[in-house]
Parts: structure tokens; C-alpha cells; sequence
């Protein structure tokens, strides 16, 4: 008895043992084309778009919690109803509490879900409010022909959801409180120029009226925050006002309640100007696990949910669900610290750009369900442009190339390659909540010691990462970083913004010559001439006036600037070259300004 | 005795300051500051380092750490126990809000333990060495050793997604509004799954440790000599054996009391209970000072008066400790 027990525990030890060593089996991978369509939900007609949410890392959270910076949404229609028919309740899930149902104030992925269908802006397509460029409580705007004076007529037939009319009152109320300092608004910047406010006007009721210093293409965009009603707020103090649990907006679904923790509960507005939402009520359940949420999806406990790439073979073949593919603003970037000595020379970044095999990358964290980058623009953003970028094709041999023509060589034969007697070590930074950067992280490392590259992954925790990167002035705590970026479309001239170099400014990183800075304002220039069409609706400016605006913008601003490197999803440039992609039209002689 | 409870809850005074200034310190040095997860320090206002210092003096966070720590403890003393940075709500009413969740999953999950744990580790303990003893310890092994958040999904996939016997996540169910006698039943069946994997861990553990502390008393003299007076076997169990053996019992309830107040934050979060643990949780990575205080203080409060009980109860059933 006794010798079969022992057999036994050897015969388990041993199995274990060897499954441990055993290869992993590659996962069949069944990639699906991925097609571009408007995340609409099907069952309802409102107007409301859901908009990409901009996503800055995750700061909320527990460890266990997955980020949110999928590419796909998945969408389940819980009957496969016609979409005319009417009521009941939706479910969806956000993934934390939101900081403050005010318009203005919030900026965080849970609080804009409510927000956005609680309340809206002036029009749409700015920063929180998708891709497309339109009128949302506007009806129609003007612009003078110097660019200076805007005129915007508002809807006439907006309520609030107490029954108020909405008037001009309420949009001046709403950007005069932005522009107060003491508010603390994410969005103030916006509605300065320099130290100063912009002056809005109530021509009468329905019309406001804004005056400019200067020419500003993307105005319209900018000021699109969600307004505030006047009538409620007027006299108290917005950061603590009992507004911020409860809003009233303009939007389809009103507030019923906000559970702690637990969820947030809307009704649809009858009165929305737009008809009445097909949905009776619109609940969202707070989940901050992914994993969970995921088996609401499949009890029915939630009718709508985000999943990453790696779980949508369970609903594919599911009539239960419908699954919508989208393409996202969000891009997964390795930063470069560009101040470190190891990166000035281009070539060395270059080569660790060939060096990744950024397929297999995509492949293993999110199933291929996601695009390599080549551009700082992501794809959904209309400033990108197909075909002329370049590809950092996976290529390991040019990549051990290029290295040699920096001067790294192995010369000693352990694997690594060394210059002047120094061997490459660097430390690869990943977030602990980002779980697509920890699952990549072990293969990127992987192929970078194929080319000679030590790279040691470190975890790191988010809030102790942003206090030491963002002093100014000072050396950046990092080699090279995972971080994740959207590029706030439409407005390429922040993108822009993000790849210059500001003395003093919060830098993640620094980098660009006095050269390509003008060559990429030449190339926003460019692209403002080309595109000018699709910024606004009516206005035309003239060649100068770009000009005048971009090279303002990039003079005082201070914006962080950025070299990063392309991993996958919407297109970033490779690090080595960003002025390049803009400058690929208009000359070729700058292409190597790192 | 009394005095002794009396000396105890003075005691709690200064235990209660050292800790509140213990955390206060540990809050502040770590490194992070509230100010940039409030605003983003890439984008619009928060580049500008002016608005950042405004910010900072709005909440307090200029001034040095002693100062603050004065001011916050002359605050909560009043009863005013500050404002949450990210959600600009009282730090009581966020507090307060979730302090019932918590208690009642924490409270449900030790009662199914203790009422799991206690007749089978008897059963066990009489049996020792049978089938239904192996089978026991085995399971205790394994309840202790794994993972919860796996433990979780496991039974939410099982009995919510396949079996369909309990919801997966939440308190209560959203699509439908439910009074009275049903909102009670639906939060039950919300509570089952999350209390289970909850009281995972203490179940196995307290079935052994009931196990151990049964075979020492079994063992005991007088045990023998309640058999020989010839007592019925249950008697001598109920009576005797059982009462004895339980007095261990209590000091580990008291030590597991942490775990009800706020240690149950990774199956809140699976199981999207909102509770206290998460809470806690959120405003340590947001760097959430008020609300982080108020959280460590209330848990500091019931953890020591939990263990006051337990001493207490301690005493009161063993006869042969006096506390002077």
C-alpha cells in the first residue's frame, strides 16, 4: 500500500514536472477582417453616437483590473429585435465609479459614459465627442473671413430634462465657469488664449458669439464640452455642488439614480430633441473586472460590453450576440526616453523597430484583432493617411545590421552587443494594471535579446511613474516605457504638439531639431490646406493663416513631446522619424532628423 | 472583569492616534501625488504647473505633513471627516454608502464558515483516519491554497453562466425594480456566490484547526472519564469535548475579523460587490488622502473592537482565565 502511494506521488511529481517544461501548443488563431463600422447600438435609433473614449492610462483600479484600451467593442443584442421596436431596459458596464457626473469636469472612461448620454456639447467631434464633425446642440455656425469671430446658432428646441428651455444663458454660463481658475476644468485650456479668455458674447437667446485674437482652425472642436445649466448651478460651487451626483443635461437618457460602486441608472428623456430614445432605461453596471463582465456578458446580466480580441472566439458563433468590430483611436507606444545617450542615434531605434515581430505581438495579446501602427495618427482619426508611411517590416537581420553600423557589436560572445566596452541594457517599463503591455512585455524582451538587446521588464506603478516623469526640467526615470495613446482626433495639431520639444515643459521625452520643427509646421500646413474642407463647414482659410496658427500653437505651448515607437494598433511613426511621415510629401531630404 | 474591559477601551485611545499617524506618514510618503491623477498633467490645464499649485493649496497639500495631520485630526474629531478628492463627496457618505455591503458579505461569509467548518472538523476529528477524514483534509488543502479571483470565476462560470442558479455579479438586479420581501430574496441571491468564495479560505482552515484542537481534547482525562461514568457519546461530545475545543476557535474568529472589514476587496472586485475593501483599494491608487484615512480609521476601530470581543468571549467562556 504503502509503495503505491509513493509510486503515485512520483508519477504526479514527474507528470507536472514535465507539462512545465512542456512548449506551449501555438493557439489557433482565427483572425477576422476587421471591418470599420459605426458603433451605433442597433436597437436604438437616438442620436447619441457612442464616441471613442480617450484613454489615458488607467488610474483607478486593482491590480486584477484589465485596461481598457481594447480594439474591438462587442455588442449583444439580447433579441434579435427589428430596430423599431421600443422600450425596456439596456444594460452595459463600466469599469469603475465615475470621479463626477458634471460635464465639465469629467474626463476619466466611466464618467463619460454617463455623461455622454446624459448631456451634450455644442458640437460634436471634439475631444470626447468621436470623429465626425457636427452640430449636436447647434444648429449651424459662422466664421469671419480672418478666421477671428465665430457665430453659433443654437437649437431652438433643446430642454433640460427639468423642463427648462435651454438658451445662450446656459453655453455662456458654461464656458465662463471653465474659464474660472478655481474650477479646475480638464478642459480650460481650450477656452484661453495664452492667459487670457476667450470672450463669448450672447448676441440673443439662441446665438453666441466668440471673438479671437487669433485664427483657430479647429475652434469649433475644441469647445465642444457638455453645458451646464445655468439655472441650477448658477451661484455654487461646481467641484462640490450636489449637480455632480445627480446632472441635468440635455441628452436622451436623464438620472435616476447613482448607486456607489454598484451602478448608474438612467431613464430616457421624452422630451429629446432629437425624438424619444427607443429604450425605456439605461443602466450601467459598474464591473470593475473585465473577467466578470465578460461572464455578465454571456448570463445576461449585461446587454453590451467591450472585450478584448483574445475572448471573442466564445461569442462568435453565438446567435445570442452580435459582434461589432471598430477600429479604435487607441495605440499601444513604446516610449523612448530620447535624453538617454543609447538613443540619439536613429539607427538604434530603427533597429529596434525591425527587431520586433509586432504581428506575433498582436497576435498573442489581442487574438490579431488590431492593426500595426505606422503613423501618430490612429486610423478612425481622419488625419490619417494610408500607404506612404514607412513599414517597419519584422526583420532581424537588418535589425543586428543597423545595430553594427551604430558601433553595437557583440564582441565578447555572450549574446549581447557592446560599444566601447559597454554592453545594451535597458530597462523596458509596463504598468502593473495594463495587462496587454505584461503580456507582451516577456516577447518583446525576447526579441530584442535576438538582436543583442538586454532588456530587464520592470513593473511599474502608474501614480509613482507620473510624479517622477512629470517634473520638468528633469531626467526622465526611464529607458523605454509601455504606455498606451490616442490621438484626440480631429485635432492633428495636438498630436502635432505632442512630437515637439519644449524646454521647460512636462516632456516625457525630447527630441527634434530647430529643422524638422519647421518642417512638420510646413507639413501642418499642408495638411490644413488639403483638409480644410473636412475641419469646418464654411470657413476657408487661407494659406498664411494655417501657418500663422500652427507656428503660434507649437511657439507657446508647452506639450509634452514624445518619441515613441509604433507597436501595434492605429498607427504611430516609428519613433526615429515622426517629422518624416508629415514631410513624405512635401521633400525627402528630411527623413533622418532624430 | 468590567475593569478589565474598561482599561481595554481606554487602551483604544492611543492606539487609535498611534495608527492614525502611522497611516497618515506611510499615505504621504509614498510616492504619487493626488494632484496628478486628479488632473492629467499631459493635457490642457493640468501642463500648466501654476493650476497644479492651486489645486495643491485647494486640498491642503502645500502646507508640511504635520500640519496637515492637525488639521485633519481636529477635523474628524468634529466629526467632519473631509471631502474625497476624486469624487468631491463627503468621505462619511462614501463610507457609509458601502460600510453595509461590506458587513453584510463579511458577516454572512464567517457565519457559513463557522457552520461549515465546525460539524465537519468534529465529524472529522471522530473519524480520524477514515475515508471521509482524507477526503476532509484534502479539501481543506485545497480550499486554503487557491486563488480567489480564480475561485471566483470558476463558480460564476459554473453556477451563473452554465447552471444559471445565481446571478454572476452585483448586489441587486438592475433591470427590474423589486420591494420588500423580494429585493431581500434578490439580494440573497446575489450575496451566495461572493460569501462562498469568501469564506473559502477561513472554512478550510478553521476545519482543521476545529480538527486539531478536537483530537487534543478527546485526549483529555476527563474526556475518559465522562465515558466511563457512562454518559451518552453524544453528551460527552456536546457537553464536554465540543465546548472545549471551540476556545481556540474564537481567537482565530478574532483574527479574521480584518478580513470581514476590508480584506474582501479582490472579490468585491470580481464580483462587482460594492463594498469597503474596494473603496479602501481605489483611493490608495488614486492617492486619495481623506478618503484613505477615513477608511483606515473606521477599519481600525472595528478590527480593535473586534478583538476586544473576542478577548472578552475568550474569557467569559473559559473559566481558568481571569484578567486582572
Amino acid at each position: 500500500m504503502k509503495r503505491l502511494t509513493v509510486l503515485a506521488n512520483v508519477l504526479i511529481v514527474t507528470s507536472l514536472l514535465l507539462s512545465a517544461c512542456a512548449t506551449p501548443t501555438p493557439e489557433v488563431i482565427e483572425k477576422v477582417v476587421t471591418k470599420e463600422v459605426e458603433k451605433v447600438v442597433t436597437q436604438v435609433v437616438t442620436q447619441v453616437v457612442k464616441e471613442t473614449v480617450k484613454e489615458t492610462i488607467i488610474v483607478e483600479g486593482t491590480p486584477q483590473i484589465v485596461e481598457k484600451e481594447v480594439t474591438k467593442v462587442v455588442e449583444k443584442v439580447v433579441t434579435p429585435t427589428p430596430p423599431s421596436k421600443k422600450g425596456g431596459t439596456f444594460v452595459s458596464s463600466i469599469n469603475g465609479d465615475p470621479a463626477t457626473l458634471n460635464g465639465i469636469l469629467g474626463n476619466d472612461g466611466a464618467s463619460l459614459n454617463v455623461i455622454g448620454l446624459s448631456q451634450g456639447p455644442l458640437i460634436l467631434g471634439g475631444e470626447n465627442w468621436g470623429t465626425l464633425v457636427a452640430g449636436e446642440l447647434v444648429e449651424s455656425w459662422e466664421v469671419s473671413e480672418d478666421g477671428k469671430e465665430w457665430v453659433f446658432h443654437l437649437r431652438e428646441d433643446v430642454q433640460w430634462h427639468d423642463g427648462q428651455p435651454f438658451t445662450a444663458d446656459d453655453v455662456l454660463f458654461t464656458f465662463q465657469t471653465i474659464q474660472d481658475v478655481d474650477v479646475a476644468s480638464p478642459f480650460r485650456e481650450r477656452f484661453m488664449e495664452g492667459e487670457d479668455p476667450i470672450p463669448f458674447e450672447k448676441v440673443d437667446d439662441y446665438t453666441v458669439k466668440a471673438t479671437l485674437k487669433e485664427a483657430v482652425a479647429s475652434f469649433a472642436t475644441a469647445i465642444s464640452v457638455p453645458v451646464i445649466p445655468k439655472h441650477i448651478l448658477e451661484g455654487q460651487d461646481v467641484n462640490t455642488a450636489e449637480f455632480n451626483q445627480k446632472p441635468i443635461g440635455t441628452g436622451p437618457f436623464k438620472m435616476v439614480e447613482w448607486r456607489s460602486g454598484e451602478s448608474v441608472e438612467m431613464e430616457a428623456n421624452p422630451d429629446f430633441y432629437r425624438g424619444e430614445p427607443y429604450l425605456d432605461r439605461w443602466v450601467m453596471r459598474i464591473l470593475p473586472s473585465t473577467d466578470a463582465a465578460l461572464v455578465a456578458l454571456q448570463t445576461g446580466e449585461i446587454d453590451f460590453g467591450e472585450i478584448s480580441g483574445k475572448d471573442v472566439p466564445k461569442f462568435l458563433n453565438n446567435p445570442d450576440f452580435t459582434i461589432v468590430t471598430r477600429d479604435r483611436d487607441l495605440c499601444d507606444v513604446l516610449l523612448f526616453n530620447s535624453g538617454k545617450p543609447i538613443f540619439q542615434d536613429a539607427r538604434v531605434k530603427q533597429a529596434m523597430m525591425y527587431a520586433l515581430d509586432r504581428q506575433a505581438l498582436l497576435d498573442t495579446a489581442l487574438l490579431g484583432y488590431g492593426t500595426l501602427a505606422d503613423s501618430p495618427f490612429n486610423q478612425p482619426v481622419f488625419v490619417y493617411q494610408e500607404g506612404d508611411l514607412p513599414q517597419y517590416a519584422f526583420d532581424p537581420e537588418k535589425a543586428r545590421e543597423l545595430l553594427k553600423e551604430a558601433g553595437w557589436e557583440d564582441t565578447d560572445g555572450d549574446g549581447i552587443v557592446e560599444k566601447d566596452g559597454e554592453p545594451f541594457k535597458i530597462d523596458l517599463g509596463a504598468f502593473t494594471v495594463a495587462a496587454v503591455h505584461q503580456r507582451i512585455a516577456p516577447l518583446v524582451q525576447a526579441n530584442w535579446k535576438d538582436v543583442g538587446i538586454d532588456a530587464a521588464i520592470q513593473n511599474v506603478d502608474v501614480a509613482t511613474f507620473f510624479q517622477a516623469a512629470y517634473q520638468p526640467d528633469t531626467e526622465k526615470p526611464f529607458d523605454i516605457q509601455f504606455t498606451s495613446w490616442a490621438s484626440m482626433a480631429p485635432i492633428p495639431t495636438i498630436t502635432l504638439l505632442f512630437m515637439l520639444r519644449r524646454s521647460k515643459s512636462l516632456a516625457l521625452s525630447t527630441f527634434t531639431t530647430k529643422r524638422s520643427r519647421l518642417s512638420l509646421t510646413r507639413g501642418a500646413r499642408r495638411w490644413m490646406r488639403q483638409n480644410e474642407k473636412r475641419f469646418t463647414r464654411k470657413q476657408r482659410p487661407s494659406c498664411g493663416k494655417s501657418f500663422l496658427f500652427c507656428r503660434s500653437f507649437i511657439a507657446r505651448r508647452s506639450m509634452p513631446s514624445i518619441t515613441a515607437l509604433t507597436l501595434m494598433k492605429p498607427n504611430w511613426i516609428p519613433a526615429v522619424c515622426p517629422p518624416s511621415v508629415i514631410l513624405k510629401r512635401s521633400t525627402s531630404r528630411e527623413n533622418s532628423a532624430a | 472583569m468590567g475593569r478589565y474591559i474598561a482599561r481595554r477601551l481606554i487602551q483604544m485611545v492611543p492606539l487609535l492616534l498611534a495608527i492614525s499617524i502611522l497611516s497618515f506618514l506611510i499615505m504621504h510618503l509614498a510616492p504619487g501625488d493626488p494632484t496628478s491623477m486628479y488632473l492629467d498633467p499631459t493635457k490642457g490645464v493640468g501642463k500648466n504647473p501654476e493650476v497644479m499649485q492651486r489645486l495643491r493649496r485647494q486640498l491642503g497639500l502645500d502646507q508640511p505633513v504635520y500640519v496637515q495631520y492637525f488639521k485633519w485630526l481636529a477635523n474628524t474629531l468634529r466629526g467632519n471627516w473631509g471631502y474625497s478628492f476624486i469624487n468631491k463627496q463627503e468621505v462619511l457618505k462614501n463610507i457609509t454608502d458601502r460600510f453595509p455591503n461590506t458587513l453584510l458579505l463579511g458577516g454572512v461569509s464567517m457565519a457559513l464558515a463557522l457552520v461549515v467548518s465546525i460539524p465537519i472538523g468534529v465529524l472529522s476529528a471522530f473519524k480520524q483516519y477514515s475515508a471521509f477524514d482524507y477526503v476532509v483534509t484534502t479539501m481543506a488543502f485545497f480550499g486554503v491554497s487557491v486563488p480567489s479571483f480564480w475561485f471566483a470565476l470558476v463558480l460564476m462560470q459554473v453556477f451563473a453562466n452554465q447552471l444559471g442558479w445565481f446571478p454572476a455579479v452585483g448586489m441587486h438586479s438592475v433591470r427590474e425594480q423589486l420591494y420588500g420581501w423580494d429585493a431581500i430574496r434578490d439580494v440573497i441571491r446575489h450575496l451566495v456566490l461572493p460569501a462562498v468564495v469568501l469564506a473559502m479560505p477561513s472554512m478550510a482552515s478553521w476545519t482543521r484547526y476545529m480538527r486539531s484542537s478536537l483530537l487534543e481534547v478527546i485526549g483529555e482525562e476527563y474526556v475518559r472519564t465522562a465515558r466511563a461514568k457512562g454518559l451518552r457519546e453524544r453528551t460527552v461530545v456536546l457537553r464536554h469535548v465540543l465546548k472545549n475545543a471551540l476556545i481556540p476557535l474564537i481567537t482565530l474568529l478574532g483574527l479574521s475579523l480584518p478580513v470581514v472589514v476590508g480584506g474582501a476587496f479582490i472579490i468585491e472586485t470580481v464580483f462587482g460587490w460594492p463594498g469597503m475593501g474596494r473603496l479602501g483599494i481605489n483611493a490608495i491608487m488614486a492617492r486619495d488622502y481623506p478618503l484613505i484615512m477615513g477608511v483606515t480609521m473606521m477599519s481600525s476601530v472595528l478590527v480593535i473592537s473586534g478583538n476586544l470581543l473576542a478577548d472578552t468571549a475568550y474569557a467569559w467562556v473559559d473559566p481558568r482565565i481571569r484578567y486582572q
